[in-house]
């Protein structure tokens, strides 16, 4: 996605290497996504879901 | 000394000379290990392995174009690039819109996510759908995506 729209970045945190990052993000599990700091996505879910939660974090 | 076996190089070797197609810029931020304790800093635990890593990759193929920065004394494009931590690696080419930027060392199972990630930003094509392509282009609001993950 973030090759696709010059709007997304995208960044994959090594979670044990961010403790603070981790814990103000309550990561309790991997994979974990955050979208603009406010839309969770647990595990790994299809395309579609995934976007919907991207449009939903975006407004 | 080699981060891979012979075996290990020639397979990623291969598969960069298969699944890279255009050159991909990798821009790294790296803190130096310091003899002196400094309060409020804290040592980068795995800078070191992560430069090397990334260093060795970039053998593998001419098309990987690697810089390294350090955090502290290049200041200056870590303002640039937005970057505050280290070990950061940025991906870059024409092909990425936006931006990929992957935090901490890329060693495990991550490792393919990097290579992964190096071979999407080498292509023109997109892994996504169509639909999914036409709805980012709708966007009127910038969108940041973090994946924590874990090396297993």
């Amino acid at each position: 996605m973030a090759k696709a729209s010059s709007r997304v970045t995208a960044d994959v945190i090594e979670a044990t290497e961010f403790p603070h990052l981790a814990q103000k993000y309550r990561v309790m599990g991997v994979p974990k996504t955050v979208i603009n700091d406010t839309v969770e996505v647990m595990g790994a879910v299809p395309e579609e879901r995934f976007l919907d939660s991207v449009l939903a974090a975006a407004g | 000394m080699s981060l891979f076996t012979p075996e290990q190089a020639e397979e990623i070797r291969q598969h960069f000379e298969k699944n890279l197609t255009d050159p991909v810029e990798v821009i790294h931020f790296t803190q130096a290990a310091s003899p002196l304790l400094v309060p409020g800093r804290h040592d980068c635990q795995y800078c070191t392995e992560t430069r090397e890593l990334l260093e060795e990759v970039a053998t593998f193929t001419d098309k990987i174009d690697l810089t390294v920065y350090d955090l502290v004394a290049d200041a200056d494009k870590a303002k640039e690039h937005g970057v505050d931590a280290v070990p950061v690696t940025i991906v870059r080419s024409p092909h990425v819109a936006g931006g990929m930027r992957y935090w901490g060392v890329p060693s495990g199972y991550e490792f393919a996510v990097i290579v992964s990630d190096l071979v999407d930003a080498s292509r023109a094509e997109a892994d996504l759908q169509p639909e999914t392509v036409t709805k980012l282009a709708e966007l009127t609001g910038d969108v940041n995506i973090k994946v924590f993950v874990t090396p297993t």
